[in-house]
């Protein structure tokens, strides 16, 4: 799932400085004190149907809980079944403006390596 | 008004003396409600026989993919039956249908299962042609129910390995 960082006057992509970037339930800390960057992929949790995330950046500490749906999908008699995050949602955020541009977590198969962005925030 | 009587006398003093049958064009038909019960038609409503049917072809791709298994095992069962009665030049369509497949994989077992229920008229727009040709038209009105799940292993770098069930329980659909 990839949260990218806009400019909320321009709307252009914005670099933002994190400090550090936490997740809960995880001990692993995804970023410590990194240059400024633009986009970060946040780890989606199997095993459950939400994640928080606790942001300490330039601009303070923000904590952002993203909910998802879990669901079972038949690719095809021989690619057999996947499991598929879908349904991308905000529960809550601390950001200046937020908005999910799109709510589905599927794999681009063209280009697996690539995570298409899911989560726009504004600063 | 002499004429009409006179004509009407003969053919009937003539029939009587001949016995010869009617022509056609002088042939009555009496309504069947004034008949005695002896002589009363059937109604041509009266269904005269119910047409029982299975799906060949999703039977045998079932078997293609699973050999006998697609008979003696629930979890491929692949099946359709349909009957249907009729009711003069109206047919009463039933259909029903189940599926039940797993699929098993190195690390997950997928599991898909649903059944689908149709019933509606037929309209034979041929029910006089002497071959029994039949052109018609009909409508249904089906519902259907299914649901799937998924077991699987995964590998993750961020919450370490674990496994997970995900399903989709109890869809229902209905339409015509």
């Amino acid at each position: 799932m990839r949260l990218n960082f806009y400019d909320l006057e321009s709307g252009d992509a914005s670099a933002i400085r994190i400090n550090s970037l936490q997740v809960l339930g995880s001990d692993s800390v995804l970023f410590d004190g990194v240059p400024d960057i633009t986009t970060v992929v946040l780890p989606i949790n199997p095993q459950a149907d939400s994640i928080s995330v606790f942001f300490d950046t330039e601009l303070g500490s923000d904590t952002l809980i993203i909910g998802y749906d879990r669901i079972a999908r038949l690719i095809s008699e021989e690619c057999g079944a996947e499991a598929v995050y879908k349904g991308i949602y905000i529960i809550r955020n601390d950001f200046d403006s937020i908005r999910v541009f799109n709510s589905s977590a599927e794999i681009n198969f063209l280009e697996p390596d690539e995570v298409n962005e899911n989560i726009q925030v504004f600063n | 008004m002499k004429i009409f009587k006179f004509l009407i006398s003969l053919l009937l003093i003539t029939h009587a003396a001949l016995g010869q049958e009617l022509p056609d064009s002088l042939q009555v038909d009496i309504p069947n409600h004034l008949l005695p019960d002896s002589l009363k038609k059937p109604s041509k409503y009266l269904p005269t026989g119910v047409r029982i049917g299975m799906d060949l072809i999703s039977f045998g791709q079932g078997v293609e993919t699973n050999g006998v298994r697609a008979i003696t095992q629930a979890d491929v069962r692949q099946w359709k039956f349909s009957a249907d009665i009729d009711f003069y030049r109206y047919f009463l369509n039933i259909e029903y249908g189940i599926f039940d497949r797993q699929w098993d994989a190195p690390n997950s077992t997928y599991i898909n299962k649903g059944s689908f229920l149709k019933i509606g008229p037929d309209v034979n727009f041929l029910h006089r042609d002497p071959d029994q040709s039949a052109l018609f038209i009909g409508m249904r009105y089906a519902i259907s129910n299914y649901e799937d799940n998924l077991q699987y292993n995964y590998s993750n770098v961020f919450w370490s390995d674990g496994s997970d069930f995900v399903e989709n329980s109890s869809l229902y659909r209905k339409w015509i």
